[in-house]
């Protein structure tokens, strides 16, 4: 097992130019034997009677133009996969801009600083990505500049330490120039497997086309057509062999037929071959990066918690990826992938090395024992005890308290619940203290406040747009980190569909217990009967933003797995959500009830 | 005939290494001067912080007067220091300082909480990580410098040619650093 994080990464640094020069080797190769197999197939056929069967070589003249064509081929392939790699990455997976929330300006500082652990070298650019799942990806275009995109997911529950030394891994790939290599190498698979399904697309097409060309004869036999060609010109070629030879058209079908054949096992046994090499290319990729991160940090115990926290969370198959974007992971995506998996198929085919693999290795620079790792992940799987339904259960009204507001380093107060709520900036992130002898807490750790956040008034300004159930204005609160409308009068919200994904993600708000309470009973009575999950009809309730249009929404369940009732406008993809039920389905959701 | 020809092709052969070499060599000396003048840049960055966070400790921290005084002192006496001796020891002598008022803030709950004053901590710590890592990258630089001085055909030509061994970035003794004192 080797301990030395250099060692690793020289040795892997040889591994991949290796690979990469054999990829393309191989590839220039390929297009070598293919032409070599179609050239002989067809001078074969052509030249039996005359020489039987000979293997032909290519001239010098072949060779040269086949060179020609494989290199400009490469050449396009890879400027065109090239193209605005980082404008790409954006939009596809809906990346935003860091704001000015402490937690992202920490994600600033942290790129900031991996950036002066690789001695000034690279520009990089960090994005949050809308998502709950926990990863990280690096891209890079032609210029070197970088781009961090890490998910929402991600930025609430690493540690300032595993988010560095994640941040350094993917800066490593951005910085040693391997995120660049790993665009060609990827086109460089995906060509013989594009031609390979092009292929093998090609006949059910021909087959149809076959079908609508069918031509009647003279004669009343159902003739069909080749390229404009009736059968019947077909057949007097057949009937009158020339001399000599074997007549000119049947070779051109045997030769066609058989060059196809050939080709499409050529293509697919070429595929498998380039495939199984960019595959090692982006394993050694995953190791190297792995040893320069901690060659960064010099931390290989926060990467490894990272790499461990992140395997045993939802790491994003709901993320927008085609199989060509898992290389560019912190880990892959999908938790049934290879990459959990040893052996010789996961050997092959895994585009990242196992997990267990990673963080061994990790744990022996750590001279950290395994076990340690465990006790980061809190049980995912919790057993809900039964709750009585919400008729038998009391819920009385929190006690009356005096609470202090630190504002402007001054304590203000002492202050009721119902004076807090009427404060005109109050917000979970202030701190608090019963008298002036207890212990200043944050406002959001305290249970008995939380109920206050959904109903106060902020920022204290309008929308513009109206409750859709009881036509008051809506105003703006911010509440974890979003801004979203209350209605003061019924205390139902509307949250937009960026701002919900980053509502559930995070967890900063403290529930009462009586959410709890009724988030329970939801729960228990839902589990008896399914019929919930599919009931989908047209809501009352119109739509605020759209209601010049009168467009009503859709009432259903919020997904098919979480039984909180919303009304969702399919136009604007906002959500309207009924008092309470905005905090009940994030309990449901933060909780992982099953 | 053969035999001179020969003979020019290994000579040209040699210079062309001793180019190589000499110009890997100067590379890596000019790598080590800039590695050195990155962790320039972010001690400066800490002196221009620390006036902003004394000022807002201030208000809070009323029965700590010393600590305050010797992170002051501690940051005059970085800024004014010339040498790289000096500037070691005063650098290590003021990021004592500062984690000694870290820990007496640590009493202070009010200080903790106000805005200001977790922001200022906040960049402090980048601060301080951004002058570990360049502290880290300026060793890795000289290590890899001073390796290939001594490392045959390598040897020969720096000592041709005069390169000198860069010293690392290291922590003072402990007797030559005096201790700050926190009055309570």
């Amino acid at each position: 097992m080797p301990y030395s994080f250099t060692e690793i990464e020289r040795r892997e640094t040889r591994v991949i130019h290796y690979l990469w020069l054999a990829l393309f080797f191989v590839y220039d190769l390929l297009f070598f034997l293919i032409f070599l197999g179609v050239q002989n197939i067809t001078q074969n056929i052509l030249q039996y009677s005359l020489h039987g069967l000979v293997f032909y070589f290519l001239s010098l003249w072949h060779i040269l133009c086949v060179a020609f064509v494989s290199i400009v081929l490469t050449a396009l392939t890879c400027h065109f996969a090239q193209q605005d790699p980082l404008g790409k990455i954006r939009r596809i997976f809906r990346a935003r801009a860091l704001n000015d929330s402490s937690r992202e300006q920490i994600l600033a500082h942290i790129i900031e600083e991996v950036i002066v652990a690789c001695g000034n070298k690279g520009v990089m650019e960090g994005v949050v990505l809308p998502f709950s799942s926990l990863n990280i990806l690096a891209v890079s275009d032609k210029g070197g500049r970088g781009l961090i995109a890490v998910t929402e997911g991600a930025l609430e529950k690493l540690s300032r330490a595993q988010l560095e030394a994640a941040v350094a891994h993917e800066a490593a790939y951005i910085v040693s120039g391997d995120a660049a290599i790993n665009t060609t190498v990827s086109v460089a698979f995906t060509v013989y497997s594009a031609l390979f399904e092009g292929m093998v697309n090609f006949i059910p097409d021909l087959m149809s086309d076959y079908g609508e060309g069918e031509r009647f004869g003279s004669n009343g036999h159902r003739r069909t057509t080749f390229r404009g060609r009736t059968a019947g010109e077909f057949g007097e070629s057949v009937g009158a062999p020339e001399e000599g030879g074997v007549p000119v058209v049947p070779q051109f079908i045997i030769i066609v037929v058989l060059s196809y054949v050939f080709c499409v096992v050529a293509f697919f046994l070429a595929s498998i071959v380039t495939k199984v090499m960019a595959m090692a290319i982006s394993r050694s990729m995953v190791r190297k990066a792995d040893a320069v991160a901690t060659r960064m940090t010099r931390d290989p115990k926060s990467l490894a918690e990272a790499i461990y926290i992140m395997a045993y969370h939802f790491r994003g198959s709901e993320l927008p990826v085609g199989r060509y974007f898992h290389p560019i992971f912190f880990i892959h995506p999908s938790p049934s992938s290879f990459d959990d998996q040893e052996g010789t198929w996961a050997e092959l085919f895994g585009t990242h090395p196992p997990v267990d693999e990673r963080i061994q290795t990790l744990c022996a620079m750590a001279h950290v024992d395994l076990r340690e790792l465990e006790g980061l992940v809190p049980n995912l799987r919790k057993v809900v005890p039964y709750v009585p339904s919400l008729e038998g259960v009391n819920i009385s009204e929190p006690s009356v308290s005096c609470w202090q507001v630190l504002e402007n380093s001054v304590w203000k107060g002492p202050y009721d619940l119902a004076q807090l709520k009427g404060l005109p900036v109050f917000h979970p992130g202030m701190y608090v203290r019963r008298d002036p002898e207890d212990v200043p807490r944050k406002a959001a750790d305290v249970a008995e406040l939380s109920a206050i956040f959904t109903a106060v008034m902020l920022l204290g300004h309008g929308m513009g747009l109206s409750c859709p159930s009881c036509k008051r204005e809506l105003k703006v609160v911010v509440y974890e980190g979003e801004q979203i409308g209350v209605c003061s009068g019924c205390l139902g919200t509307l949250v937009d569909e960026a701002g919900l994904r980053q509502i559930l993600a995070r967890e900063e708000v403290v529930f009462s217990e009586e959410i709890k309470v009724k988030a329970r009973a939801l729960w228990s009575h839902s589990s008896r009967n399914n019929e919930w999950r599919f009931r989908e009809q047209e809501s009352p309730l119109g739509c605020p933003s759209c209601s010049h249009d009168q467009k009503k929404m859709i009432r259903r369940s919020y997904s098919g797995d979480y039984p909180v009732d919303i009304d969702h406008c399919n136009l604007c993809g906002r959500t309207w959500f009924d008092r309470d039920e905005l905090e009940i389905l994030q309990f449901l959701y933060e909780n992982r009830l099953r | 005939m053969i035999a001179l020809w020969i003979i020019l092709g290994v000579i040209v052969l040699i210079v062309l290494m001793v180019i190589g070499i000499y110009n890997s060599l100067v590379q890596m000396r000019v790598g080590v001067q800039n590695a050195w003048s990155q962790i320039d840049v972010q001690l400066k960055r800490r002196h221009d912080l620390i006036p902003n966070l004394v000022e807002t400790a201030k208000g809070y921290i009323t029965h700590e007067r010393g600590t305050l005084e010797a992170v002051i002192k501690a940051r005059q006496m970085a800024v004014d220091a010339s040498g790289i001796k000096d500037k070691l020891a005063a650098e290590n002598m003021l990021t004592s300082t500062l984690r000694s008022l870290f820990a007496v803030s640590e009493n202070y709950p009010n200080l903790k909480a106000d805005q200001t004053m977790m922001r200022l901590m906040e960049e402090l710590t980048t601060t301080e990580n951004k002058i570990g890592f360049s502290r880290q990258f300026y060793n890795d630089e000289v290590g890899r410098y001073n390796a290939s001085l001594q490392v045959f055909p390598n040897n020969m030509i720096a000592g041709q040619f005069s390169f000198k061994a860069a010293d690392f970035f290291q922590l003072e003794d402990a007797a030559e650093r005096k201790a700050p004192e926190v009055k309570f």
